[in-house]
């Protein structure tokens, strides 16, 4: 069966061939650039209003910043779509050159990477609408009841610091359930697993507009000093430099202030 | 819940193309894991003393660690050591390496199911220990192999949704980003477990069909409609 033997041995060589010419091997990189040319910034795009994707495309707040940030820099933009969990090692394994991912800064990640940060957001306290539970906001309201919140976000913090609080005022503790993503956590709180979740304020904004069917916010917004910003390998100097320069560029002729006003955030969210 | 939105994600290009990413990634990663078990099987067998420790140390090593873990230390680590591959080749490369082990035993166990007798009788017969291989053990062995090499593609299948985490545009996570700006999560999800069971049921027919072809007794009867392939390939007989 000269025929049949020669189409498996086909089938299996182009089998091999088709795995091993798809990906390219990337260019040699330079010191500063993981490609010369390129800003490859790293992105978790399930975090609306700052990144998501749009009919295929991304887009957000981070992703119309970091645009017009290498317009001024001479680079073009080359985003990479992955999960949060895979953002910090990527950009240690020179995969990246950025992170834009409307990281939060705090100590335990500053000692991992560089920040140069642009923006100050701050939280809110979803719930179901009607507001079920009768939760009045961040407060001890909230002792005893279920609080969704995206692992490893600030929001998990603080809502284990709310949970300290509740035990310091000898109330029930909080029992804090971390999910992977804003939108199961919403879900969540959706599905009455959670009876609250905490927020950030253009997140929020967002979920409410999509789905105000479904969710309220109550109580006033809280910790509004949170800083977040691009992270930059530790030490690499050199990139955060451009990036500070870059910033403050685009807020001397006023595209900072635009992108602001074009995703609506609140005026406060501006640290320049 | 809205069919409508389901169906329309169904539809649309950005899920097409994380099926097809999804597929490219478990049919390339599937056959250098059956490469590399093959590989290791038969050096567990093999009469040198330095076969079948390299084979125990592989195993223990790559089912001994998540293989998130073994997606991540290959994408970022590896570039450290001066070997840097695309995100698609270290998605490959780790599922394989790490299917390989599961595979191994899977051979394995194929191959020690034909009886030494077998061998012997081979080799009265004048064959040599290729032609013995050839002719004798792997026709059968393959047969024996089959199902639960059926249960590992499948199960690579899903696992093909851990290499979201170093970039590569895989159905769940387009389904995940899909869900994220609109906040529709079961819609989104529902659309990619539809091209998630109609993967599985390509690979499902497959698997029925190959035992049918390696078998020479099924052969011979006549054919049977797909749903009835499909029935006896999964129920004892």
């Amino acid at each position: 069966m000269p025929k049949k033997t020669f189409l498996r041995r086909y089938a299996t060589v182009s089998l091999a061939a088709l795995c091993l010419s798809l990906p390219l091997l990337s260019q040699a990189a330079t010191p500063s650039l993981v490609t010369p040319g390129q800003l490859t910034y790293g992105t978790a795009a399930t975090f609306m209003p700052f990144e998501f994707t749009q009919n295929g495309q991304l887009t957000g707040f981070d992703i119309d910043l970091i645009t017009a940030l290498s317009k001024k820099l001479a680079l073009k933009p080359a985003p990479m779509s992955m999960e949060f969990k895979g953002l910090i090692p990527a950009l240690q394994g020179k995969r990246l050159d950025i992170i834009n991912s409307a990281m939060y800064i705090n100590p335990t990640r500053a000692q991992q990477v560089d920040f140069v940060p642009y923006l100050k957001i701050g939280s809110r306290v979803i719930v179901a609408k009607g507001n079920p539970e009768k939760i009045t906001g961040r407060d001890l309201s909230l002792c005893g009841k279920n609080i969704a919140v995206t692992l490893g976000g600030i929001e998990e913090s603080q809502a284990r610091a709310d949970n300290q609080k509740c035990l310091d005022a000898k109330k029930s503790a909080i029992n804090v359930l971390t999910f992977p993503a804003a939108t199961d956590s919403a879900v969540a709180v959706a599905q009455k697993r959670a009876d609250a979740e905490y927020l950030s304020t253009p997140g929020a904004v967002a979920l409410l507009s999509e789905k105000g069917d479904t969710f309220e916010t109550t109580g006033p917004e809280f910790e509004a000093e949170t800083h977040i910003g691009f992270a930059v390998r530790k030490g690499d100097t050199e990139m955060k430099t451009l990036l500070e320069t870059g910033l403050n560029d685009l807020v001397a002729d006023g595209s900072y202030q635009k992108l602001i006003n074009k995703w609506q955030f609140p005026a406060s969210v501006s640290i320049f | 819940m809205s069919l409508d939105l389901v169906w329309q994600y169904l539809l649309s290009p950005a899920f097409f193309q994380g099926a097809v990413m999804t597929l490219l990634i478990t049919v390339c990663s599937l056959f250098f894991g059956v490469v590399m078990g093959l590989v290791l099987a038969l050096l567990q067998e093999s009469r040198f003393r330095a076969g079948p420790v390299l084979a125990f140390f592989y195993l223990w090593l790559f089912r001994g660690t998540p293989v998130l873990f073994q997606i991540i230390f290959v994408y970022n680590v590896l570039p450290s050591f001066g070997l840097r591959f695309s995100a698609f080749t270290c998605a490959v490369m780790a599922l394989s390496l790490n299917e390989g082990a599961y595979m191994a035993e899977i051979l394995r166990s194929g191959l020690q199911a034909v009886r030494s007798g077998q061998r012997t009788a081979g080799m009265a017969l004048g064959m040599t220990q290729g032609q013995i291989m050839r002719k004798i053990v792997l026709p059968q062995a393959a047969r024996i192999v089959l199902p639960p090499m059926g249960n590992q593609m499948i199960s690579m299948l899903k696992s093909s949704a851990l290499v979201s985490v170093i970039a590569v545009q895989e159905l769940l996570l387009i389904a995940n980003q899909t869900a994220s700006a609109s906040f529709r999560y079961f819609e989104a999800l529902c659309a990619a477990g539809i091209y998630y069971l109609a993967l599985t049921t390509v690979f499902m027919i497959g698997q029925a069909w190959l035992e049918r072809a390696l078998d020479p007794k099924k052969r011979k009867k006549p054919a049977l409609s797909l749903t009835e392939r499909l029935l006896r390939s999964s129920s004892p007989q």
